[in-house]
């Protein structure tokens, strides 16, 4: 999953890029709104955390300007004005919820966790195709009650994956989804982590759980 | 003097001038006509005074008066115009029309070749009376004789009457006439202040934001002065806001940092939490109830609308259903952004109990406004509910979450003298069975 942070206070902004890589996320950073805008038109993020208070363009604008261009990315609005005329004019202008400075880590991960979970479509925090179940928050996966020893990469690919069972996934959407913008991989990369995928949650090739089309890209096996 | 209205006093004051200036004006017009009448009245008499001399003839001392003098009053027997020549006490000739008539005695005689006009009261009637003395000569020497003429005095008076009549029957027709001019100019002159006041009252409304009629100059500095005093306000509000909206965000982004620390102690963590209560809640009170002072009203429906479809968003998860009982035209005396504040709090703790249901209600008695906020949640139970509202808490005995926000609402409904309930719901209602938040407020109409 790739997110998005926009902070000005830097100290925070290096925490917040700490945490979330910690989690899992490939995290891009901007320090003002031009630059946010910026990444957000470019990339397609699969969340963004923006702040109130930004230099050059303030929080409200951006999310406005870019929910303006069809930008879909699911934005959580964090603010240290916590009246709610502010929060109200956060959503209004777009974003999908708030959360008021300071918070809890905890807090934070879950918001951006049910966002992300939200625009797919996933009520639940635990996805399951047939044997197999990735607990987002935990980040477990397990294949008929088995714990899973995934990387972190190829954890990502199956979160990906999952997310968005009905669409037909190519290298390149995987590609921007997993790596953050400093990354220039060749997508032959993402075929390994599929291959490896396919050893490890189906050593016997028995449920074949991802489907290859060729020259198109990857989807999950609905029949599952 | 301070209370009586403007159009009072100007018209107590035009008023004052017609009833002094229009009697002022018969008085002294009266006396200018008598005093020509009069006049009139001596030539009149002066002329009859020489007929009777040029009539008079005197013989070897012998006074002689023909019967019939040109004059025709003379010889018509109560005339009322009667002639009298005396010498000393001597009446020596009278008129025909002075037969049945008794001559007064003479008290005073002028002098020769002078000349005297009097007024005199005799058998309880006036008259005006000219008397000439005039010497004749005769073998025995010169000898005086006084010429009188009496003229009833009745006719005159008369005609004063009638002259009397007239002026103020005229008089009390252009007295109503300027009257009525008067409070014609009263009215087009206080006019613009009507307006004025009209014009400020649609401000206090809330219908719009400054003083926009053309008025007369000595009203358009005083439209401008307004418009300032309003812009001025504004943006002191505006800043006033904006710098406590800047000390909070410049204040808890550090407490961010802090509180995100990885190896932040669970003891640290405690006091993170309390200085954010405090500048929460301190931050909110000074803003809270600084509204303008002006009687704005702001729009209750429309802000639970952008309520609603803001916390729809925020719990899209829980699919709860919002009903809004609002009526479109019901106003708030006070400041949008307060009302905002104090239903957003409400709301959201109404949606963080709700089960499926969260009830916005509004209500307008003739004096009060009334709101209530009630989900289909577990409720609150009495022995908590006071310790809710009471606003003696502590700071420091807030816990996180929904103490904070009840006491930001305490705040506000104590900053603008409302009442604040807590309840639970009954089917009789027509509410959810969780808790109900109602709150109250005057609703100081603009007299």
């Amino acid at each position: 999953m790739r997110l998005l942070i926009v902070e000005d206070d830097s100290r925070l902004l290096t925490q917040l890029d700490a945490l979330m890589q910690k989690q899992g996320y490939s995290v891009d950073l901007a320090d003002d709104g031009k630059k946010a805008k910026f990444l957000m038109q470019e990339y397609p993020y699969d969340a963004a955390i923006v702040d109130v208070g930004l230099p050059v363009l303030d929080g409200f604008e951006l999310i406005r300007q870019v929910r303006k261009e069809n930008v879909t990315t699911p934005i959580l609005l964090l603010t240290a004005r916590d009246r709610w005329q502010e929060k109200v004019e956060g959503l209004e202008a777009g974003a999908d919820d708030y959360l008021t400075k300071p918070f809890q880590q905890e807090e934070l991960l879950a918001r951006i966790n049910a966002l992300i979970r939200r625009s797919s479509g996933q009520a639940s925090p635990k996805i399951t195709l047939g044997p197999i179940s990735l607990d987002t928050v935990s980040q477990e996966v397990t294949v008929d009650e088995e714990v899973m020893d995934l990387t972190a990469y190829e954890y990502k690919v199956l979160e990906y994956l999952l997310m968005n069972p009905k669409k037909i996934i190519s290298k390149t959407e995987l590609t921007e989804h997993i790596y953050d913008q400093d990354f220039d991989l060749d997508s032959n990369v993402i075929e390994v982590f599929v291959g490896r995928l396919r050893k490890k949650l189906d050593p016997e090739n028995k449920y074949k759980p991802i489907e290859t089309l060729r020259g198109r890209g990857y989807r999950v096996n609905r029949q599952l | 003097m301070k209370r009586i209205s403007l159009k009072v006093r100007i018209f107590s004051a035009a008023l004052l001038a017609l009833l002094l200036f229009i009697p002022l004006a018969a008085y002294a017009l009266e006396r200018a006509y008598v005093a020509s009448l009069t006049q009139a009245v001596l030539e009149r008499m002066r002329v009859q005074t020489l007929t009777l001399i040029s009539e008079f003839e005197v013989f070897d001392a012998v006074s002689n008066m023909p019967d019939v003098i040109i004059n025709g009053q003379f010889n018509i027997p109560e005339s009322g115009v009667y002639g009298v020549i005396s010498s000393g006490n001597l009446i020596i000739w009278r008129s025909q029309s002075s037969m049945n008539w008794v001559v007064p005695t003479f008290q005073l005689v002028p002098k020769v070749g002078e000349e005297m006009f009097v007024e005199v009261d005799h058998n309880a009637k006036q008259f005006f009376v000219h008397s000439y003395t005039a010497e004749f000569s005769s073998p025995r020497g010169f000898r005086a004789y006084t010429f009188h003429v009496f003229q009833d005095k009745s006719s005159f008076d008369a005609e004063v009457i009638h002259y009397r009549h007239t002026l103020w029957y005229w008089l009390g027709v252009i007295a109503i006439l300027l009257l009525g001019l008067l409070v014609f100019s009263l009215f087009t002159a206080l006019r613009p202040i009507n307006r004025l006041v009209q014009d400020i009252s649609s401000i206090e409304k809330g219908e719009s934001e400054r003083l926009t009629e053309q008025y007369p100059p000595e009203l358009e500095s005083l439209k401008t002065n307004l418009n300032h005093l309003l812009t001025t306000e504004e943006n002191q509000r505006q800043r006033y806001k904006n710098s406590l909206g800047d000390l909070a965000h410049s204040l808890k982004t550090p407490l961010a940092v802090l509180s995100g620390l990885p190896n932040l102690p669970e003891q640290g963590r405690e006091p993170v939490e309390q200085i954010n209560n405090i500048i929460q809640r301190q931050l909110k009170r000074a803003v809270a109830g600084t509204g303008s002072r002006w009687n704005q009203k702001a729009n209750v429906k429309h802000i639970v609308d952008k309520l609603v479809s803001a916390m729809s968003k925020v719990y899209r998860e829980k699919e709860l259903s919002f009903v809004v009982d609002v009526p479109k035209n019901l106003g708030f005396f006070g400041d949008e952004t307060d009302l905002l504040e104090l239903l957003g709090n409400l709301v959201d703790n109404a949606c963080k109990a709700a089960e499926t249901e969260v009830l916005i209600r509004a209500t307008q008695s003739k004096m009060r406004l009334h709101i209530a906020v009630a989900d289909d949640g577990p409720g609150i139970p009495p022995d908590e509910r006071q310790a809710l509202i009471e606003r003696g808490h502590r700071l420091d005995s807030y816990k996180s979450g929904q103490g904070i926000g009840m006491a930001v609402v305490a705040d506000l409904v104590c900053a603008y003298e409302g009442h604040l309930n807590i309840d639970n719901g009954t089917e009789e209602q027509g509410l959810p069975p969780g808790a109900v938040i109602s709150v109250d407020f005057p609703c100081h109409q603009s007299a």
